[in-house]
């Protein structure tokens, strides 16, 4: 199948580009799931972030998405308290689009996206596991006791994680 | 992009029936889901969809939103009645449904769907 060339995209305002990979691009349904728990309300119920097949296909064809920074800086702008609307969405479409990714690659790019940061940034000093990339089968099979669900502090890389 | 077509308005043939294109821009979804549990069926500016707790799912967004006064219709189909939702907590990236039925986090509300309405980023 011939690979489809993603036009050059900087300059284009985001949303359009994601018209484009939707009519492009087949949505890819990724197997992978980030299992993961607020380390500030540790009371709660581990969370499971899945990514939407049509961004995992901008992801893994490249020249569309723009770099994770972006969306820290707007980030940042929006934890202002005096914030009202966003002055710098000129950074989503003007920043050079980042290279194509690999599906783990996407996941990692993905977690730095939509996971809080208080989650990720410090991981390897958490005295228990608090992020864990799985596939879909490692999760339960069933949403009995949904909110009862934690990652297993025991986690092995082949086991069921929550 | 291959072709653009750079027109303010658009008409019928006999020039009757003429709408600007930034009516068209304006009032369009800038985002949009479709959902069974954590697998999307369909979508248009997400990234990825969260799974909260029981009942309760984030949607995220590629474009983010210019701010968080963007309408946010919502619904789910689901197997037990809980037909209420909730939206809480949205933010320029994020949208979050919550079905309020139900109570034990087991199986309502596990289909959401919606839109996001308002200005881009």
């Amino acid at each position: 199948m011939t690979k489809i060339e993603t036009p050059e995209f900087q300059g284009t305002h985001l949303w359009d580009r994601l018209c484009w990979a939707k009519e492009k691009l087949e949505g890819k349904q990724s197997d992978y799931r980030v299992v993961w728990e607020d380390p500030d309300n540790l009371d709660e119920c581990a969370k499971v972030t899945v990514p939407d097949p049509n961004w995992m296909a901008c992801a893994l064809q490249g020249g569309i998405l723009p770099p994770v920074e972006v969306y820290w800086a707007l980030n940042e702008d929006e934890a202002k308290p005096d914030f009202k609307k966003h002055t710098r969405g000129y950074l989503l479409h003007n920043t050079k689009p980042i290279d194509a990714m690999t599906e783990e690659q996407a996941i990692e790019y993905l977690i730095m996206k939509d996971i809080p940061q208080k989650v990720w940034r410090d991981y390897e000093k958490a005295n228990k596991p608090r992020l864990v990339i799985c596939t879909k089968e490692q999760l339960p099979t069933t949403r009995v006791w949904r909110n009862a669900w934690k990652i297993d502090e025991e986690v092995h890389a082949t086991e069921q994680v929550a | 992009m291959a072709s653009i077509l750079r027109v303010n308005t658009l008409t019928d043939a006999s020039s009757n029936n003429s709408i600007a294109t930034s009516v068209l821009h304006n009032g369009s979804a800038k985002a949009w889901w479709s959902s069974n549990d954590t697998t999307l069926k369909d979508s248009y500016n997400i990234a990825s969809i969260t799974d909260v707790a029981g009942s309760t799912y984030d949607f995220t967004f590629t474009a983010a939103m210019a701010n968080d006064d963007y309408a946010y219709p919502c619904a789910t189909l689901n197997t037990t009645g809980n037909d209420v939702i909730l939206t809480t907590g949205v933010l320029t990236t994020r949208v979050r449904q919550k079905g309020i039925g139900s109570t034990d986090g087991s199986a309502g509300d596990t289909q959401p769907c919606g839109a996001a309405i308002g200005d881009l980023a």
